[in-house]
């Protein structure tokens, strides 16, 4: 399709070129459409166009009581279930003044923070398939796959895990899990170093990351973007640590930091990232393994709760701050879910990302954000 | 340049090294047809109806299952009488609408729901997935 004419230095009109990305694109991690604007190579404008998964999640929360829509709640963004369980699980607590037992909270602790390192090893290959190397997705899909068939035996399920009830968890971590993830935990340092020999140096990755996609702090913020890609301009905002959530303020852990805001920065920041979820997990599996204690409040209900008022949640989730704010009004069905999602805000920054960039740099910023797009429409 | 070229040249090295480590190690792949994993005694696959050893279904019809289910997996119970007095239950299923979020199984009084490990029930007629007990 033709569009827009311009003219160049010599009176000549030149037309740009218009074309469409998606949306089933193997690089759009999902179906994100992009109408982008082309002047030879160079993108000149790059408009996104979002609800092609959209699924009505909040809609769905009015007609169903608390616990038909706990199923649910794993779906806003497949890929890190647990952060979006507990956003809606805390938040309800929240409201009604339910009691969550300590070691219940260092489980959704350690189960969250594998469930980083399963989302950022997701990211780390999918992305570096973006650039065009074929192999590091197996070595994260190999040590992916080690989590998440613990999160099997656990839950019953890989990926929907339902796990979280009001007031707990389904289920006690039993002894052999615990060794189980223990036993990842060991070996996981290992497996990074092997990702950061093959890549942090490597002249390839670093011609096509480094310098490019530069994110300043000051439109990260006007963006609103949270989470990795905001740490990665230079600031240092972790909600473990400003609004300490869970048992987060008696963990010790670090929040990594790069001042570059380019893509390579984003890089650094999500693999600094996993090696403090290992430092946390393995700090959580220890006091598992010492302390004894009730996994669940016993004397919560789930068919009978019934509260009133309006709370938020705020969960520091893989892809930036995930908040769910349930407002109540006193039946056994919410009356309004909001979702507020990392994904959504990285999506809007992309026309101030790839303009005056090349073609073929839009999938390498594009999926150094690390946009997932249930997470976007919900 | 010549650093550049050193460069390239050590990163080609290592990343031959860690391909060949992983040449040499266990595959972590099966060939899934022919080879299955074997899954946990948790894990959530198709929903039996149980029933007793007089082939007799625990089930009660308090209708519980329906209450909690988000989806309408479970579509119908319904209680009938027959001649001589017994109560007969009918439960009605739908797998295809089903979840498996598990939450019929674990608020059933009377654990006449069991998930079981079968995970492969994939089909063309779509009513071999309605099941009628
Ligand atoms: S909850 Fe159990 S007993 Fe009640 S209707 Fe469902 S299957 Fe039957
Ligand atoms: S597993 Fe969940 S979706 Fe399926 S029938 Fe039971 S409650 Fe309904």
């Amino acid at each position: 399709m033709l569009a827009a004419k311009t003219k160049d230095w010599f009176g000549m009109t030149k037309e740009l070129l218009k074309i469409n990305i998606g949306l089933q694109h193997p690089s759009t991690h999902g179906v994100l459409r992009l109408i982008t604007e082309l002047d030879g190579e160079t993108v000149k404008s790059v408009e996104p166009v979002i609800g092609y998964l959209h699924r009505g999640m909040e809609k769905l929360a009015e007609s169903r009581t608390y616990l038909q829509y706990l199923p649910m709640v794993d779906r806003v963004d497949y890929l890190s279930g647990f952060f979006c369980q507990e956003a809606f699980c805390s938040a309800v607590e929240k409201l009604s003044d339910i009691e969550v037992p300590e070691r219940a909270k260092y489980i959704r602790c350690l189960l969250m923070e594998l469930n980083r390192i399963t989302s950022h090893l997701l990211w780390l290959g999918t992305y570096l398939m973006d650039l065009g190397a074929s192999s590091p997705i197996f070595y994260a899909f190999r040590e992916r796959e080690m989590i998440l068939r613990i999160f099997e035996n656990l839950t019953g399920q890989r990926m929907m895990y339902n796990f979280h009830v009001f007031g707990g968890v389904k289920r006690d971590l039993s002894a052999e899990i615990l060794d189980e993830i223990e036993k990842f935990l060991e070996i996981f340092p290992e497996k990074i170093k092997e990702y950061e020999s093959i890549l942090t140096d490597n002249p390839i990755f670093l011609s096509r990351t480094k310098g490019l996609g530069i994110l300043t702090k000051n439109v990260a913020l006007n963006y609103s973007i949270t989470g990795a890609n905001l740490r990665a301009s230079g600031l240092n905002t972790d909600f473990r640590k400003q609004k300490p959530y869970l048992v987060y303020d008696k963990l010790d852990f670090e929040v990594s930091t790069e001042t570059a805001g380019d893509c390579y920065a984003r890089y650094l920041v999500r693999i600094a990232e996993m090696k403090q979820s290992q430092r946390i997990a393995a700090q959580c599996v220890d006091y598992l393994k010492n302390n004894s204690g009730e996994f669940k409040n016993s004397s919560v209900n789930p068919l009978a709760i019934k509260p009133q008022g309006e709370a938020s949640s705020f969960v520091e989730a893989p892809r930036g701050l995930m908040i769910c704010t349930v407002t109540a009004d006193g039946s056994e069905k919410p009356y309004r879910v909001k979702w507020r999602t990392g994904s959504f805000y990285s999506v809007q920054i992309l026309p101030e990302l790839l303009k005056d960039r090349n073609f073929a740099d839009i999938m390498a910023i594009f999926g150094s954000l690390d946009v997932i797009l249930s997470e976007v429409d919900r | 340049m010549f650093s550049d070229f050193f460069k390239g040249l050590k990163s080609l090295f290592n990343g031959h090294k860690t391909v060949m480590k992983q040449a040499f190690q266990k595959r972590v792949t099966l060939e899934y047809p022919e080879k299955k994993r074997d899954v946990s005694d948790n894990f959530r696959g198709r929903i039996e109806i149980v029933k007793d050893e007089n082939d007799k279904l625990l089930c009660i019809g308090c209708g519980l299952c329906k209450k909690v289910c988000p989806c309408n997996g479970v579509i119908n119970i319904e209680k009938q009488t027959e001649e001589n007095g017994k109560l007969h239950i009918r439960y009605e299923r739908d797998e295809a609408q089903c979840i498996y979020c598990g939450n019929c199984v674990e608020n059933c009084p009377q654990k006449a729901l069991k998930f079981t490990k079968e995970y492969e029930f994939a089909t063309d007629v779509k009513s071999e997935l309605r099941k009628i007990v």
